[in-house]
């Protein structure tokens, strides 16, 4: 059971590599229950921001708390807790994949069914294959394994669904929803923008390590187009005989008209909030 | 609701899952047994069979299992240690398991009884090939050369940690194997002092290397222990430990 607390919560966080600042007063936050994802250009500051929230780099300036902790000084008790999925795998590649994966559960005490988690991710159809020939969706997706063995609260996942084919990559989403489902606070950084669109609940795009925006995908899409002067509602209209397709397109046509409104059709979503990004990015540059 | 217990295992736990970890890598690589117990084998038979390396009055398999025992040592403890942490640097697993109940001093400690367990195994093979071939060891001098062993380990596993952790993948891979084999040749493990030439032997006396097969020899040879020897190697082991805890970096980048 979790309090009000978010799962994490940074502010104001600095971090200079000699003369580079890699985090200029970055805020992020995340909930209980909810995935967030952290957007942005390469070089942007997002794994030195996980850095920072998984102990790994101590921040300048600024504070982090991870589930009420500093995670510069917490320990193994803390750690148990937090589940980690880093950018380049970590994993050792002289270790036959269920291998690395039992090892990573006898880590902890009471961690998840390890001939589950491999079944459902695919990992026992390479289970005894070595880590150093695995191809890059397999590491993929035994990182993720690793990274959730121990039922973590709170999850970091680098680019989770890099690199793996589509199928994997919808089992791979349904299986972040489910962790949030069950009270896990999911932070995920990615470039593709199908995984925001149908997982996050929260987003924060940052850039030269600060945040440009956060908020629900909804919030962000809106606020960011409500600041440029104009407001945006989409809505997705189903089952539409084939028949009536043109007439009902004429029909939204004059009611945009009568608003002023800009009619544009098509899909939306994914696509909007890739444009979001992308404008942010510009503005900033 | 999370009815589990989210809780790390018990320290030792985490330890002896990790040196096993470590332990299974370094036997099951082909190139780790090469180094670890064929090249070992390789110096006692060929210093069993030429004439070299020997001493007055010591059993020529007394010295030749002194020289292959050093070799064991070497092998393990710095180069296949540097290596595997090397590759671990470099594939972000040191990262990844800072991050883990492990933590870092896990993995150090996990990785020192990985490779005292691989020693024991060492000892073992080597000495059933070294008893085929006529070894009849002393268990006094053996029990002497525990503390020798045990110093030896933590300043040639330190030497390996710092070349894992200062250089590059590639040049760990090349300095780990080069400096090996010039430890074994020429820094004293395999040939006594006394078969140096005079202007080398004060070098090669201050060597990890030259400490090492010194006090091994004079242990499975009757001779007296060697305080001096034991000195350099001790100075190696603080120094080595010292300079891991100041240039030893994580990440690889």
């Amino acid at each position: 059971m979790h309090n009000d607390t978010p799962a994490l919560v940074a502010e104001d966080l600095t971090l200079s590599y000699g003369p580079v600042r890699a985090l200029d007063g970055l805020d992020l936050r995340a909930e209980h229950g909810a995935v967030t994802a952290v957007l942005g250009p390469n070089g942007a500051g997002k794994t030195t921001a996980i850095s920072c929230a998984t102990g790994l780099l101590r921040p300048d300036g600024g504070s982090v708390r991870v589930l009420g902790e500093d995670p510069w000084r917490a320990g193994p008790g803390h750690r148990a807790r937090v589940g980690v999925m880093i950018q380049d795998g970590g994993l050792t590649s002289g270790a036959p994949a269920l291998t690395l994966l039992r090892y990573g559960a006898s880590l902890h005490a009471d961690p998840l069914d390890v001939d589950e988690v491999a079944q459902h991710l695919g990992i026992d159809e390479f289970g005894g294959t070595l880590v150093r020939r695995l191809s890059g969706g397999q590491r993929q997706r035994l990182a993720l394994a690793l990274a959730i063995i121990g039922r973590p609260d709170l999850v970091f996942l680098d680019e989770p669904t890099a690199g793996m084919d589509p199928s994997i990559r919808r089992r791979v989403r349904t299986l972040i929803k489910g962790l949030a489902r069950t009270g896990t606070a999911v932070v995920l950084t990615t470039h593709l923008m199908d995984d925001v669109a149908g997982l996050a609940d929260s987003v924060c795009v940052i850039a030269r390590g600060r945040a440009l925006a956060s908020g629900s995908v909804d919030e962000v899409i809106s606020d960011h187009q409500a600041g440029r002067g104009a407001a945006c509602l989409q809505a997705t209209l189903r089952d539409i005989e084939p028949g009536s397709l043109d007439a009902l397109t004429a029909d939204l046509q004059s009611l945009a008209a009568k608003h002023g409104a800009r009619l544009e059709l098509g899909a939306g979503g994914a696509a909007d909030l890739e444009s979001v990004l992308l404008d942010l990015m510009e503005e900033d540059a | 609701m999370n009815t589990h217990v989210i809780a790390p295992a018990p320290p030792l736990r985490r330890i002896l899952s990790h040196a096993a970890l470590e332990a299974r890598i370094l036997l099951t690589n082909g190139e780790q047994i090469l180094v670890a117990i064929v090249m070992p084998a390789l110096v006692l038979i060929g210093l069993r069979l030429l004439p070299v390396g020997r001493l007055e009055d010591v059993a020529p398999i007394d010295t030749a299992m002194a020289a292959t025992l050093a070799t064991a040592l070497v092998s393990t403890s710095f180069t296949s240690q540097a290596i595997q942490t090397g590759f671990d640097r470099r594939n972000g697993v040191l990262r990844w398991v800072a991050t883990t109940p492990l933590g870092r001093d896990g993995y150090l400690a996990g990785k020192i009884l990985a490779t005292l367990g691989v020693h024991v195994l060492q000892v073992l093979v080597l000495s059933l090939l070294g008893i085929a071939l006529g070894w009849r060891p002393e268990v006094t001098g053996l029990l002497l050369l525990v503390p020798v062993w045990l110093t030896g380990t933590v300043a040639f596993g330190s030497l390996g940690m710092l070349v894992a952790g200062t250089l590059r993948t590639e040049a760990v891979l090349a300095v780990s194997n080069l400096l090996f084999l010039l430890f074994v040749s020429v820094g004293g493990i395999a040939f006594p002092l006394v078969s140096y030439p005079r202007i080398l032997r004060g070098l090669v006396d201050l060597l990890p290397s030259g400490a090492l097969g010194e006090l091994m020899r004079a242990g499975l040879g009757g001779g007296a222990l060697m305080v001096g020897s034991f000195l350099v190697l001790l100075v190696w082991a603080v120094g080595g430990v010292l300079a891991v805890i100041r240039w030893f970096r994580w990440t690889d980048s």
